[in-house]
């Protein structure tokens, strides 16, 4: 099977957010825990449904990631702008998924 | 399930036909198909009658047989299908149907206050929270936009109802006028 | 404008008091998701692919002064220092967090602003021409029936559960600068013989996935029976509009099934029974109570002749160049409608700074008795200017980076918000403005290019009007790979029409050149006078298609 990670957005901000080992939201997709086998797939799931009935996050769905050096990186062109920030070319993209300190937090 | 009606939680006496036998001696809730297979049969049925319509149901094929129903429910078959609300106005105002209204199937809070102002006067609820919920749901604004509202901007309908106080609340709407 | 009293006041109050319940009620778990994006929707809320969205009503595009600084305050206190224009003349915040929503519509209400019925299946913010009782060419003021509309379909309790959002715009001129013919209900103000006001209703006309131009339903509505009317469509369509498939749901497809003979029939039928059974005609003191907001201001009388305009226009080209294009006659003699471009080349379609929402607030206040106007071509506009002050107006927009001179022009585009930002989108539609931007950004040849609409949809839902562009861009997705089809052709005004497509798509990187292609087709045929459009009717498609795809 392909390499899938969970992904949300959080309930509170809108933001996006993956899903991290031992049931940790991240806002950085390198910290998602890529699942590779079934049953991983399945617990991932399992995982997103109790967030969703906690209030934690909204609407989540696994995403087909290719796995590089550095760690998951998306394919599809909406997951790769869902990642990085709106790509408009103004300071509005510095405020991104990959950025720690995201703004308004 | 519980009835809410004028803000309080209330008993339902209503029964619908099971196993093709008619329940004696109890207001009896009939589907349209039901009522034109057995009007002939109900013609001297001492019992209320009432009538469960879908948002398809013709309004206009009843009209003739409105005097013989206590009670009209009009179905929300998901809360987002609006055409009870429509169906509503049209019994109150053009049809001017006095009996009880009443909104079945997916009826939420959220949207008491348009059934509320639609004319319906009965609701189909989840659970007996829902009748304080009622309660806030008209009691939050005081005064619409839409003409003959009572305490809205336009003040010019004559025809209106008077105003039914529920539990003790001070209502803002008019009963049913809209 | 129109000024809140009393009762407007307590009911915009209400229905944020309202909404913040549902957001708590959001919040700890009483309603899910699927339960509270309606009630979201119906304030304009939306869950977007990186944030949550609010998007603020502007009712037919008008602001004052005041609200658009506060419009500027809310972009930088609760979002990132800009909001979005759209072509339905709201503005959209793209960062608000969910519990700051009330918060915000508090802040809108001090300035008499919501965000009621700007999404859902509901009747939407009625749209107007942005230069409604201002410009030269107007037979009647439309805001006080977009006003009366509002009022009327505000939390109207039998409409706010339609089969599908509807959209209704109303224009006071000929010449139509508000697109009526692709909303679900267009309004066109005129006069009968006796001269009494009323409207031409057209039904029917939309954009999406089944792009459609409305047609007339009723030649000639006396305007005291307008809510009637309103009443009687939006019955019809509620009872009889589908409600088993979303892409069939808008009342085009009604109108399309039944036929619009068959539609006219059931409406006027419909009407007559709403006449005989109880009023709900307009009140003449309530059109007069509503029509005094609009009554014209004192415009203070000016020297015919102004020669300092016309030799600020010798002395500096650039001035006379944004002039020309970004400027539209005024009833009163002059005076002027200065259009704020919000498209400057390489720039984001529709997007201002709140510093930019500032400057353009004390512009109105300095220059045009404090009023603005949001167009639905995305841009702004200060209505009521002295010839005498537009150099001065002119400098300050320059300095504030807000004086593209382009209206109309090829790089005035419209563009939705695309993959960027849109959870629906396919392709983005943003980044391949900004291209088109660069490429056309030679200000004499986009001038001399004429007048041009180039409009990008980053979906079929067709937010960014590609359909009734004269070139349109519609992005797809090909196996997560961004690819845009072009239409010809297609045109929003009195004339509406729909786009053809001309062919294959385009990929991301192909598109801006096959723009061009275009473009230089058209340069290469046009004969002396005319617009791309005049060009295009003569030619037709297939010139272009050969340059496109070469001849096979």
């Amino acid at each position: 099977m392909t390499a899938q990670v969970m992904t949300a957005n959080r309930l509170d901000d809108g933001a996006v957010v993956y899903l991290a080992p031992e049931g940790a939201w991240s806002e950085r997709l390198v910290e998602a825990e890529v699942a590779e086998d079934a049953a991983t797939l399945h617990r991932l799931e399992a995982e997103a449904e109790r967030a969703v009935r906690g209030q934690l996050v909204v609407g989540p769905y696994l995403f087909t990631v290719a796995l590089e050096a550095e760690g998951p990186r998306p394919i599809g062109q909406r997951e790769i702008i869902r990642a990085a920030g709106p790509s408009v070319g103004t300071d509005f993209k510095v405020v991104a998924a990959n950025d720690n300190d995201r703004a308004g937090n | 399930m519980a009835l809410v009606k004028h803000g309080t939680v209330q008993s339902d006496p209503w029964v619908r036909i099971e196993n093709d036998s008619l329940p004696l001696g109890r207001p009896l809730l009939l589907t349209w198909e039901e009522w034109q297979r057995l009007a002939a049969t109900l013609r001297h049925w001492d019992q209320p009658l009432g009538l469960l319509l879908t948002g398809s149901d013709s309004l206009e094929e009843l009209r003739p047989h409105l005097d013989r129903f206590q009670l009209i429910a009009l179905d929300f078959p998901k809360f987002t299908d609006g055409r009870a609300y429509s169906q509503a106005r049209l019994l109150r105002k053009r049809y001017g149907f006095t009996g009880e209204l009443r909104a079945v199937g997916n009826v939420l809070q959220d949207q008491f206050l348009h059934m509320h102002r639609c004319g319906f006067d009965s609701y189909e609820v989840a659970d007996e929270t829902k009748a304080e919920a009622w309660i806030a749901a008209t009691a939050r604004y005081s005064g619409f936009y839409q003409s003959a509202q009572r305490g809205g901007r336009h003040d010019h309908d004559e025809d209106l109802p008077p105003v039914v106080a529920y539990a003790g609340e001070q209502p803002v709407a008019g009963t049913w006028a809209y | 404008m129109y000024r809140y009293d009393e009762f407007d006041e307590a009911f915009v109050r209400q229905r944020v008091a309202e909404f913040r319940e549902q957001v708590a009620r959001r919040l700890s778990g009483e309603l899910t998701e699927e339960q509270f994006k309606p009630l979201r929707l119906m304030n304009g809320l939306y869950l977007q692919l990186h944030a949550y969205m609010l998007r603020v009503a502007i009712p037919y595009g008008t602001l004052s002064s005041k609200q658009m600084r506060r419009l500027a305050w809310i972009a930088r206190t609760y979002d990132r220092g800009y909001g979005h224009f759209t072509t339905r003349q709201n503005i959209q915040f793209n960062w608000p967090k969910l519990g700051d929503i009330p918060d915000i519509l508090d802040s809108l209400a001090e300035v008499e602003m919501h965000a009621i019925q700007t999404s859902g299946n509901c009747i939407r913010n009625v749209t107007a021409d942005a230069y409604a009782g201002v410009a030269a060419d107007e037979i009647d003021d439309p805001r006080v029936y977009a006003e009366v509309l509002r009022q009327w379909s505000t939390l109207h309790p039998e409409f706010s559960f339609l089969p599908r959002k509807f959209k209704i715009a109303i224009t006071g001129s000929p010449h139509d600068r508000a697109a009526i013919k692709v909303h679900d209900i267009g309004l066109r103000m005129l006069r009968d013989d006796s001269g009494a006001p009323g409207f031409e209703v057209v039904v029917g006309g939309g954009q999406g996935r089944t792009p459609v131009v409305g047609e007339t339903v009723r030649d000639f509505l006396p305007s005291e029976h307008l809510i009637s009317y309103m009443e009687a469509i939006l019955r019809v369509y509620n009872l009889l509009g589908r409600r088993d498939n979303l892409y069939k749901s808008r009342i085009k497809i009604l109108v399309k099934q039944v036929g619009i003979e068959e539609f006219r029939r059931l409406v006027e039928a419909e009407w007559a029974s709403i006449r005989e059974g109880w009023e709900l005609d307009l009140p003449e003191s309530e059109v007069e109570r509503i029509g005094a907001y609009f009554a014209p201001p004192t415009y203070e009388p000016v020297e015919l002749i102004d020669l300092g305009f016309a030799q600020a226009q010798r002395q500096d080209p650039a001035f006379a160049q944004w002039v020309r294009c970004n400027s539209f006659p005024h009833k009163e003699t002059g005076y002027t409608i200065a259009v704020i471009s919000l498209k400057p080349e390489g720039g984001i379609p529709g997007d201002a700074t709140a510093e930019q929402m500032e400057v353009v607030a004390d512009l109105a206040d300095h220059y045009s008795l404090g009023e603005i106007r949001v167009a639905h071509e995305q841009n702004l506009v200060l209505p009521n200017v002295k010839k005498a002050d537009l150099y001065a107006v002119w400098q300050a927009l320059v300095k504030a980076e807000l004086a593209t001179p382009n209206l109309g022009l090829i790089t005035d585009m419209i563009a939705c918000p695309g993959l960027d930002y849109c959870n629906l989108a396919n392709a983005r539609s943003i980044p391949v403005a900004q291209r088109i931007g660069e490429r056309f950004k030679d200000r004499d040849l986009v001038e001399e290019l004429g007048p041009i609409t180039l409009n990008i949809s980053g979906c079929i839902n067709a937010c960014g009007h590609h359909h009734v562009a004269n070139i349109g861009l519609l992005g797809v997705d090909k196996k997560g790979q961004e690819f845009y089809q072009i239409t010809l052709g297609g045109r929003a005004d009195e004339h509406a029409a729909i786009g053809e497509i001309v062919g294959p798509a385009f990929s991301y990187d192909q598109v801006v050149d096959a723009v061009e292609t275009i473009v230089t087709t058209y340069r290469g045929q046009r004969q002396s006078g005319e617009v791309f459009l005049d060009t295009y009717q003569r030619i037709g498609i297939q010139p272009f298609k050969e340059k496109l795809y070469g001849t096979r």
